[in-house]
């Protein structure tokens, strides 16, 4: 069954005025929780919002269930969002096996992200990492939404803040925000420079489109000259402290060893975010916060911080509902500047 | 202002802050938070009752002391850096502020005409310095940042939250009341009397589980014993009944008890003489509200004299790092200030240095004592807000 559409509220809804991540488990999304390739029969523990995720394969099938398989009836879980069947659902796309958080009544294959510069089948293993971030999820959605950061915190892998211009765009529904930055004559950052030849400066189109409710990321980073950088990147809330991204990488216009090399230096790059985003923590969950301050180049993440809230709002008032605009699966191929299946 | 200052006085360089200052659950008061030369041109973190503080020296060597948070996104500014031109730059977006003023002066994207300067270069925390921080050193570099030029004009009202601080007699000191900050008062005259003395001085720092409170009663108890420092300041019985004098009011009140007791605190055979009989008369003069403290000893005979700075720092409703200078002179200056030095190191090593303070700061809720009344009438109530399970 399909999740309820509903058309946009007449009446205005009420914003949160503060931000304030990690305090409601927005429902009713897919969860990425785990690359398929990584459920066997020996069961896979994962978690959604604290909930816990047995992952296991059975057979063809990827089973994800709130208990271990085998445990006794008396002793079971009988979480919420298993319908009594200690099941959740589950549908394996992209290379991942997705759980449904929320009513099952509710879960839909519909309601799965489109992610149209990946393979439907997912990529090799070998493009494929999990990096664990010690804060809590919101937090890494907002980073991947905010590009200045990489021009002061991985300067050497995407380049430093020269250009001749500079645009960040930003669109939202009620579901996704999308960042579109655009720079030109910028420098060629120390990790490309193998790949330029003799070129001295590059322009970039870097793209993330962030599923608000799942914090299921997609990033293209386009540098020309310089690499071609293609993500899937979810953004699994596991607890407060806690954020797992596996992540899917098609690295291109590079040499097969820089090809294969390329997903490890998520943990370098992973590890100057995470170096961040852990101090950052506990300063965003604790009550009455400092308000932040912001420039324009934060508009993403403000705009997040407001689709965010929205969202909560509507929860808040019992409607999980996805608004007309707000489709997951629409095709966001000319968004991220791709051609399917390229 | 009476304090010694590093550069320009912080009290001529106070403005308005960029944001109110927050309540950091103490008194207001100027308290110690770290001795002058733990503080660099590199920010570090210190905290100061529920506040973190971010505490550097600025390019002319005045010492600035910043809450620990960038107003943008909440990284501790201790994580950053100082540039060429001095600024304060946030780690994670280059954010600068001012050091006067904590008002935000730059931001590395930021043109008028979205056409970033050619003269910013932002290549910040390199992959080897992140990779230090990943093997657990937490190695950053101490390279001053690029320069980021003048503000464009466009960066926010708004700013960080800057503290009034400054150094006296080795020790920074920070303001943490909302209105202006004071004279010195009672350190002025600490301060004084310790730049009279002419020796040879050894530091020591430790944290001590224990209320800032109890600590310093244990200060007015038996400094010697408190501090480690039996052999310069007494630790052992007390000879005669002690003399207290109390002196100023509100702030700025303290007290004042003189003790004369054996110098080493050693085991006593039944009802025999104790086996050291060398007798110590330390006076110790407290300040009320925040419990820093000078101890002087004056010479006798073949024993040299001493002052003894130790100062406070409540970090946490029951842990108080005690920082402390000790000062010798005359004859054996140099030997009594090596072995107080040896035995501090010697406690660190193995773990026992907050022993013994904490032994003292515990029993003084037990001990009958008159310099211990004295303090209790003299300390403001508010004191107490830290100590004894109010919200600080």
């Amino acid at each position: 069954m399909t999740a309820p559409t509903a058309t946009a509220p007449q009446a205005a809804v009420t914003v949160p005025a503060e931000f304030r991540p990690a305090t409601f488990a927005l429902r009713d999304t897919w969860f990425p929780l785990v690359h398929s390739s990584d459920v066997r029969r020996r069961p896979v523990r994962r978690a959604m919002h604290g909930e816990p995720v047995i992952l296991s394969r059975d057979g063809d099938r990827i089973r994800a269930t709130d208990d271990l398989p085998g445990a006794p009836p008396a002793l079971r879980r009988d979480g919420e969002f298993t319908g009594g069947t200690g099941e959740y659902p589950v549908v394996e796309r992209y290379g991942y096996a997705w759980v449904w958080y929320g009513d099952p009544e509710h879960a839909s294959a519909d309601l799965l992200p489109s992610v149209p510069h990946i393979p439907i089948e997912g990529m090799p293993r070998r493009f494929q990492g999990s990096i664990v971030f010690d804060c809590t999820y919101e937090l890494i959605c907002e980073n991947l939404l905010d590009l200045t950061h990489a021009d002061f915190l991985h300067s050497k892998l995407t380049g430093d803040s020269l250009s001749e211009d500079d645009v960040v765009e930003v669109k939202s529904t009620s579901e996704t925000v999308t960042m579109i930055r655009t720079a030109h004559g910028r420098p060629i950052p120390d990790m490309q420079k193998s790949l330029v030849g003799d070129a001295k400066t590059q322009d970039i189109r870097v793209v993330t489109i962030t599923h608000v409710r799942s914090g299921v990321c997609l990033l293209h980073g386009d540098f020309m000259p310089g690499m071609d950088i293609r993500m899937l990147h979810p953004v699994n809330p596991e607890s407060r402290t806690r954020a797992r991204t596996p992540v899917t990488y098609d690295p291109q216009r590079m040499p097969g060893y820089a090809r294969a090399l390329f997903p490890y230096t998520a943990h370098l790059v992973g590890r100057q975010d995470n170096w961040a985003v852990r101090s950052q923590n506990d300063r965003y969950l604790q009550p009455g916060g400092q308000r932040d301050l912001s420039s324009r180049f934060d508009k993403a993440g403000l705009r997040y911080r407001r689709v965010y809230n929205e969202l909560v709002t509507r929860q808040l008032a019992g409607d999980y509902s996805y608004l007309a605009d707000g489709d997951p699966g629409r095709d966001v191929s000319e968004e991220l500047g791709v051609t399917p299946g390229s | 202002m009476t304090g010694t200052t590093t550069g320009s006085s912080p009290a001529a360089d106070h403005r308005t802050p960029a944001r109110p200052r927050p309540s950091v659950g103490l008194p207001d008061a100027w308290w110690p938070i770290a001795h002058g030369d733990e503080i660099g041109r590199h920010p570090r973190a210190f905290r100061i009752g529920t506040r973190d503080l971010a505490v550097y020296r600025d390019l002319q060597g005045v010492v600035r002391a910043v809450d620990d948070s960038c107003p943008h996104r909440r990284l501790p500014l201790s994580m950053g850096r100082i540039t060429e031109d001095g600024h304060l730059q946030c780690a994670y977006h280059g954010w600068c502020f001012d050091g006067a003023t904590g008002q935000c002066t730059a931001i590395p994207n930021l043109s008028r005409t979205e056409r970033v300067p050619r003269g910013i270069k932002v290549a910040a925390f390199t992959t080897a310095e992140n990779l230090a921080d990943a093997l657990g050193f937490g190695l950053r570099t101490r390279i001053a940042g690029a320069a980021v030029g003048e503000p464009s004009g466009e960066e926010p009202d708004g700013g960080t939250t800057m503290f009034d601080a400054v150094l006296a007699d080795g020790l920074i000191l920070v303001w943490t009341g909302a209105s202006e900050p004071p004279d010195l008062g009672p350190l002025a005259e600490a301060q004084s009397s310790a730049h009279t003395v002419d020796g040879h001085t050894v530091t020591g720092t430790v944290l001590v589980r224990s209320a800032y409170t109890d600590l310093a009663e244990a200060l007015v108890l038996n400094p010697g014993a408190t501090l480690g420092l039996s052999g310069l300041l007494g630790a052992g019985p007390e000879v005669s009944a002690p003399v207290v004098r109390t002196g100023g009011s509100g702030a700025g009140a303290t007290v004042t008890v003189e003790r004369s007791r054996l110098a080493r605190d050693l085991p006593r055979l039944a009802t025999y003489e104790d086996a050291s009989r060398r007798v110590v008369t330390c006076a110790t003069t407290l300040s009320a509200t925040t419990g820093l403290a000078r101890m002087a000893v004056e010479p006798s005979g073949r024993h040299g004299g001493c002052h003894v700075l130790a100062a406070l720092t409540p970090v946490g409703r029951y842990r108080t790092v005690l920082r402390w200078r000790a000062t010798s002179s005359g004859t054996g200056a140099i030997v009594r200030s090596t072995l107080a030095a040896a035995s501090s190191v010697r406690r660190r090593l193995i773990r026992t240095a907050s022993d013994v303070p904490e032994a003292v700061a515990d029993s003084v809720t037990t001990t009958v004592d008159d310099g211990l009344e004295a303090l209790r009438s003299l300390r403001p109530a508010e004191s107490f807000q830290h100590t004894q399970g109010g919200t600080p």
